[in-house]
């Protein structure tokens, strides 16, 4: 579990090597709902928890991912994916709770929690006297 | 090609089987768009596939070898969930490979690590290439 940044991008990016320049992806994601939240996985194979950065700003996560596992440089007799950059935004719904949102990386899949602010939560159960 | 009664998922991966026969002729035609992607290096020692599984673990994932053939197959398992947005693919996969040289069979080694499984495959001492001295008379 690595914590969010906030207009740090700048200069995280550019401390970082660059794997692959000129190679960005946009990684393919699923998006769930439910009552405590939403959830975001994005397919980021190759990278991993040092090379992966979230942030939120003006209502937008940003999701930064490196693949920082090798690519063997030996003559190829087949290629059909290269080790890129990822990069994708997502405009979040104004229900999160921007302080609480967390990311965890775990099998090159990027797992960002975006909970709902307490008093956003639906179905509250209300007793009937 | 065969009609089975099964899920709409084994359907579509027989139809990606077929695909896979009838546009592949051996290695390095290029021909890609079936699951898992993969790069394959060659030397003189060796085969390496670098596979593109993300979200998949170690028990994930099956590897066999027949003879000259490499099988990799497997499952992505579909969570249920109430989706917003569904893009990853999921279902059963299956990919096969046939390399041109003999391979030392007791010496491939396969590591998955951050959705990237490695498979490394020795030629076998006799597929390998030596050099021949030329007797001087």
């Amino acid at each position: 579990m690595f914590g969010i940044t906030k207009k740090q991008e700048e200069t995280t990016q550019a401390e970082k090597p660059q794997v692959s320049a000129g190679v960005t992806y946009v990684p393919a994601v699923d998006i769930t709902e439910g009552e405590a939240g939403y959830t975001i996985f994005a397919d980021v194979p190759g990278a991993n928890k040092d090379s992966v950065n979230v942030t939120y700003e003006n209502g937008v996560v940003t999701i930064k991912a490196q693949s920082v596992a090798a690519a063997n440089d030996a003559e190829h007799i087949r290629r059909e994916f290269r080790f890129a950059n990822y990069e994708r935004a997502f405009r979040v719904s104004e229900d999160v709770d921007a302080e609480k949102i967390s990311a965890e990386i775990a099998n090159g899949v990027l797992q960002v929690t975006l909970p709902r602010k307490a008093s956003a939560k639906k179905n509250i159960a209300v007793t009937v006297k | 090609m065969l009609v089975r009664t099964n899920t709409l998922w084994n359907d579509l991966a027989e139809v990606q089987n077929e695909f896979d026969r009838l546009f592949r002729r051996g290695l390095g035609d290029g021909v890609s768009g079936h699951f898992p992607p993969v790069n394959i290096a060659e030397n003189d020692d060796a085969y390496v596939i670098q596979a593109r599984v993300p979200g998949l673990a170690k028990d994930d994932i099956a590897i066999e070898l027949e003879g000259r053939k490499l099988t990799i197959s497997g499952e992505h398992k579909r969570v249920e969930a109430e989706y917003a947005r569904e893009e990853r693919a999921t279902g059963r996969f299956e990919r096969s490979f046939t390399f041109r040289h003999a391979l030392a069979t007791d010496k491939i080694e396969a590591v998955v690590k951050d959705g990237i499984l490695t498979v490394t495959l020795p030629k076998a001492e006799e597929a390998k290439p030596r050099k021949i001295e030329i007797a001087a008379k």
